[in-house]
């Protein structure tokens, strides 16, 4: 007996198993949106942004490439900002979920030493980590918190270091 | 006389001018770049020269420290434009062949070149300078075995699992073979809750290991101390830190007013409870009063107390009801404590002779109940099949319709 092949019913049948196929995987799949891959930053506490349907993560994050001894947090939604500032490193980050698992991406924070003269007679540190300020009027050097002020002379050299 | 004046108004200008430019920031990025010796390593180091607050100046960079004579820059001036966000910078290293174990440093100069200014006199006013570093670390073995160590702790909620990090990183040129870590747990008390294995490590020389130790949590809310004891070797070090279990919290028990005539003082006593394992001080209330149609009646503050570990304490806060009418009042009470707040809302309801509250909205959020992900996949697998049979069905009854 010779069937006869409909093609239309066929192309419909085709079109709804891989629109099927599509939403599964996008389901299924968790994409990392942001921190960028090899990205270098200097915000010690990023936000952590994901794509992905299901209603809970585990968020990794290790300065080990092969996540040997991770940070883990359980996060609801697709995004988790870290409360405590990380240290200067480099970092990779994944996520998962049941048995599914993003691929990992490297992110790498980096310190920034900054200083603003905010008047004359006062500097502010700017930057994300302490700072050591020598001045010109003094021996020693004095230690400048982030986002702390110090007076100075309005005519004084300043030089500030990563402590 | 006039010129004078048009002189003194564009003197006057200038420093303003120059005035306003001020919160001038300079930095640098990264502020360090560390590399291990190798014996006549060259190298091309870049870093980032930052101009936040887009001014216009020059920068006058040069080098300095122990390493200046292995260090070449490329250029000494750099000029910034006010649109200028940032300009990278960059610098040879050549080390010599030997260099003494331990951390050697170069430092490399961004000074912010002063620009000289007058005054109404017509003076010269000389400000200061400013300037920030870029370190460049060259890391030498030190002779035999040398660990840096380095404990961090991942807090947790009460019955969760807290984690205790121990960093190891082998700056001895010997390998370190047989790393091991202890971690001791103790109460605000100096009670011993808990002594965890971290495992064991080797480490090679100049490189890392670490070692990760786990505690559950069964404990109330509170702050601990975790000292990490690290052998390595025949070598034995001790690291200590704080950490939390949980947050910093205090519950309002119960609101109550006693002795109560309507136009008098209303003496608000608030009862508070802490679940934290350790006194906290300035605690107080602040509590406003609105009617039914939300408008603010009243706003009063409660003096400060200290709360002990896990007690209660009363806080007292006063209305003044001169012309208020009887009826009910939306209060809401918050509890300031530490940076922290507990916020409760109240039904007050005030007769001639008595105030009642009632503790109402405990902010409990609404529950969504999401399908679990299996369930999503099912139900897309359903759809699916559902749509395909369909499809094939409606062909079917429309080729035999056109049969027939």
């Amino acid at each position: 007996m010779k069937m006869k092949i409909n093609h239309g019913m066929m192309l419909a049948n085709l079109i709804v198993i891989g629109l099927a196929v599509v939403s599964y995987m996008n389901l299924n799949s968790i994409q990392l949106l942001y921190p960028l891959n090899n990205m270098v930053t200097d915000d010690r506490t990023p936000t952590f942004t994901w794509s992905g349907q299901r209603p809970g993560y585990e968020l990794l994050l290790d300065d080990d490439p092969d996540f040997r001894s991770p940070l883990s947090f359980d996060v609801a939604g697709n995004s988790h900002r870290l409360q405590k500032e990380l240290a200067f490193g480099t970092y990779w980050w994944k996520v998962r979920s049941g048995e599914t698992e993003s691929r990992a991406m490297k992110l790498a924070i980096v310190s920034t030493v900054a200083l603003s003269r905010l008047k004359p007679d006062m500097i502010k540190n700017s930057g994300n980590t302490e700072l050591l300020v020598h001045r010109s009027s003094l021996t020693g050097a004095a230690t400048l918190a982030v986002n702390q002020t110090l007076e100075i002379g309005e005519r004084e050299n300043v030089k500030a270091e990563q402590k | 006389m006039n010129v004078k004046l048009i002189l003194s108004v564009l003197l006057a200008l200038v420093v303003f001018i120059n005035s306003a430019g001020y919160a001038s920031a300079l930095g640098v990025t990264p502020g360090r770049t560390t590399i291990d010796f190798e014996p006549g390593l060259e190298k091309t180091v870049t870093f980032t020269i930052l101009n936040d607050e887009h001014k216009a100046f020059n920068a006058y960079v040069y080098v300095e420290g122990e390493l200046k004579d292995y260090i070449t820059l490329d250029q000494y001036y750099i000029g910034f434009e006010a649109s200028d966000d940032l300009k990278g910078f960059t610098y040879k290293v050549e080390l010599p062949e030997r260099l003494s174990p331990g951390d050697h440093w170069g430092k490399i100069v961004v000074l912010e070149q002063p620009s000289g200014l007058q005054d109404l006199e017509g003076k010269m006013q000389v400000t200061g300078t400013v300037a920030v570093v870029h370190q460049l670390r060259v890391k030498v073995p030190r002779q035999g075995k040398y660990a840096q160590l380095y404990f961090s702790i991942q807090e947790a909620e009460p019955n969760e699992t807290v984690k205790f990090y121990v960093q190891i990183d082998n700056m001895g040129k010997e390998d370190i073979i047989d790393a091991k870590a202890t971690i001791e747990i103790v109460g605000p008390n100096n009670e011993r809750l808990a002594t965890l294995k971290a495992g064991s490590v080797s480490v090679k020389s100049m490189e890392g290991g670490k070692l990760v130790a786990y505690w559950k949590a069964d404990v109330k809310p509170g702050e601990y101390y975790a000292t990490a004891i690290v052998s390595y070797d025949e070598e034995t070090e001790s690291l200590g830190k704080n950490f939390q279990v949980g947050r910093m919290f205090i519950d309002v028990l119960d609101v109550s007013v006693k002795n109560f005539r309507l136009g008098g003082i209303a003496k608000f006593d608030i009862l508070a409870g802490s679940m934290w394992n350790k006194p906290i001080s300035g605690v107080y209330a602040d509590m406003t009063v609105k009617d039914i149609y939300g408008r603010r009646i009243a706003n009063f503050k409660s003096a400060a107390a200290d709360i002990e570990a896990h007690a209660k304490t009363d806080l007292y806060a006063y209305w003044d009801t001169e012309g208020v009418v009887e009826g009910n009042y939306n209060t809401s009470l918050t509890l300031h404590y530490f940076g922290f707040a507990t916020e409760k809302n109240l039904i007050t309801h005030v007769s001639l002779n008595a105030i009642r509250t009632e503790i109402v909205g405990v902010s409990v959020g609404a529950v969504t109940v999401e399908a679990p992900e299996s369930e999503q996949y099912t139900i897309t697998l359903l759809l699916a099949i559902l749509i395909i049979i369909a499809i094939n069905l409606g062909w079917f009854l429309y080729s035999r319709k056109r049969k027939g």
